[in-house]
């Protein structure tokens, strides 16, 4: 019995863990910007084309597609930023209108280079691992090291670097911080493309333990946003107990009651979260 | 959809759909417009709601010509406890009632019985505990991703050599997402599979190949949509004309010896058909194992 336990919770651990990556992204692009990104599922599919084609097209190692996979996605970003979103700013519903757009069209283009069938990327890190109690999944234990070292990393840049605090700075008051002389066109590109960048990492990590297809992305864009809404839009550290209770306790429910209730009861709750707690569930001293 | 195919573009046959959720409007949309569809996908034969529909010609395999002869096999050869894992929806459940009767029948057990929401691609709390539960057999009818994730996952938990492995919507195409050893012994049954040993379905291969590359899909929707095509052949043959109604008459009773083998449209606008068991290989496509012989619907659509 302890030994399901303990797997069960490393699974939770783990699925949470990536969620709260590729929902950290969706959350910097909302939280700095007031972009709403409904093309977020797809950065995560092109994130997980990149770390499939670099081993299957170009003979070189999943780990050089881990570390191309955030790189291109984040031009992506850049890019888009750059040509559409730029132009959007302040107007909610169109920047949702044009996210979608760009969503269908990169999912399009995704099938139109790489056909509909369901891509394979080896596992870089087969067998298991004895922990003990169980037995687990090596690369599992990587995603979780891995993902929760992403998340340290991205926090520590906010805190402590000079570009993190002047990105707050716009973030709290754009005007003010324009005046001081922070150029608040180029923080923007910068944040919609390192939220891009994230998840594209996201797709990239878990592309070896999931079916990398043209629409792998909708499921993650749904519970990104769960996981934003859930933990509140007030502090990007939100999603880290947002996506622990969205993607955790599904999984651990999963196990006990049926998947599908298991999801009921998790989207319910969300529901009711956010009614009774409209700012998230994280307490307001974490807000910045 | 079947509106515009039919009043604006003049359709006097429609091809389609796929899923059983859009035949089910599409039929209804039959009625009303007097035209002909000819579906060429498996599905939950007489459990559908639009199963004695006039128009709609059901051109895949159902459960009498598939389930259940396969399940005794799955017995023989692996034993009695099934677990069931399906996508939820009406084709997995519809089919699951199928398979539940064959293993009652069979004298088999079924231990558990599981949906997941459609594209689910997470199995990794589900695998603990069909394990637990311990079958000889996995019988799945999750589709699209799920196919790849779930072998993949459980091959990574390493309980792949813990009981066999069905799945019915585990086609060539979707396998590729998971490696080769992954997928290797998957067992399922099918109308038509790609090794399929006759002189036509030889020569479509490679004629299918030659046209659409070496790496062109042929999955088990591929020799049905094929099929259909040569009984419309047929039934416009045998009316003699191409309006909808003399479409729909011919094919009442069309029938062509192809890729897979004899079919005829005998009853219930639902085709007479043999299937085929396959199991995977090393190289992810489904060696046929056994066929199994072509079964009649039941008949009991009246006055169409």
């Amino acid at each position: 019995m302890a030994e399901i336990a303990i797997t069960l919770l490393l699974n939770a651990l783990s699925a949470a863990l990536a969620l709260s990556l590729v929902a950290l992204g969706l959350a910097i692009i909302f939280g700095f910007m007031g972009v709403i990104n409904l093309a977020h599922g797809a950065f995560l599919t092109v994130g997980a084309y990149v770390v499939w084609m670099v081993p299957a097209k170009l003979g070189l190692s999943f780990w050089v597609g881990l570390v191309l996979a955030p790189i291109i996605v984040g031009l992506i970003g850049a890019l888009i930023e750059r040509f559409v979103i730029r132009y959007l700013y302040d107007r909610l519903l169109d920047t949702i209108l044009a996210t979608w757009g760009i969503s269908l069209a990169l999912v399009e283009l995704v099938k139109l280079a790489f056909g509909t069938t369901s891509k394979s990327v080896s596992n870089p890190l087969r067998g298991s691992v004895d922990l003990g109690v169980t037995v687990y999944p090596t690369y599992r234990l990587f995603l979780i090291g891995f993902c929760l070292a992403i998340l340290v990393a991205v926090f520590a840049f906010f805190k402590s670097t000079d570009i993190g605090v002047r990105l707050r700075a716009v973030i709290q008051d754009p005007d003010a911080a324009s005046l001081q002389g922070l150029n608040k066109t180029r923080m923007y590109q910068y944040s919609f493309a390192s939220g891009a960048a994230l998840a594209g990492l996201g797709g990239a990590a878990i592309a070896p333990i999931t079916t990398v297809d043209p629409t792998m992305g909708v499921t993650y864009l749904l519970e990104s946003f769960f996981a934003v809404i859930l933990g509140g839009t007030g502090a990007l550290i939100a999603v880290v107990p947002g996506s622990l209770i969205v993607a955790g306790s599904t999984n651990v429910m999963t196990f006990i009651i049926s998947p599908v209730l298991a999801q009921t009861i998790v989207f319910v709750f969300v529901i009711v979260a956010m009614i009774i707690r409209p700012q998230g569930i994280v307490p307001e001293a974490w807000h910045e | 959809m079947a509106d515009r195919l039919v009043s604006n573009e003049g359709a006097n046959v429609l091809m389609g759909p796929i899923s059983s959720a859009n035949r089910v409007a599409v039929s209804s949309a039959l009625e009303r417009l007097q035209v002909p569809s000819l579906y060429a996908s498996q599905y939950e034969g007489p459990a559908a709601d639009d199963y004695c529909s006039e128009w709609m010609f059901q051109l895949g395999d159902i459960p009498s010509q598939k389930i259940e002869p396969f399940v005794p096999w799955l017995i023989e050869e692996h034993g009695d406890s099934f677990y069931l894992l399906g996508d939820d929806y009406s084709w997995p459940k519809q089919t699951n009632e199928a398979v539940k009767q064959a293993v009652d029948d069979g004298g088999g057990e079924i231990i558990g019985e599981e949906y997941v929401s459609l594209d689910t691609t997470d199995f990794s709390s589900i695998i603990p505990r069909i394990e637990q539960e311990d079958p000889d057999v996995l019988f799945m009818t999750i589709t699209g991703g799920g196919p790849a994730a779930m072998q993949s996952q459980m091959q990574e938990q390493g309980i792949r050599d813990q009981f066999a492995q069905v799945g019915l919507a585990h086609g060539q195409g979707v396998l590729q997402g998971a490696s080769p050893e992954a997928t290797e012994g998957v067992y399922s049954c099918h109308a038509y599979l790609e090794g399929i040993e006759n002189d036509s379905n030889t020569e479509f291969i490679s004629k299918y190949r030659d046209k659409h590359g070496d790496d062109a899909l042929v999955n088990y929707f591929t020799g049905p949509a094929y099929n259909a095509i040569k009984l419309l052949e047929d039934a416009v043959d045998r009316s003699g004309g191409s309006s909808p109604e003399d479409i729909k008459q011919g094919l009442q009773g069309a029938s062509t010896n192809s890729i897979m083998g004899e079919t005829i449209i005998e009853s219930d606008n639902q085709m007479t058909v043999g299937t085929f068991l396959g199991q995977v290989n090393s190289d992810q496509k489904y060696d046929i194992v056994k066929s199994f012989d072509p079964v009649s619907p039941t008949g009991d659509c009246d006055d169409i």
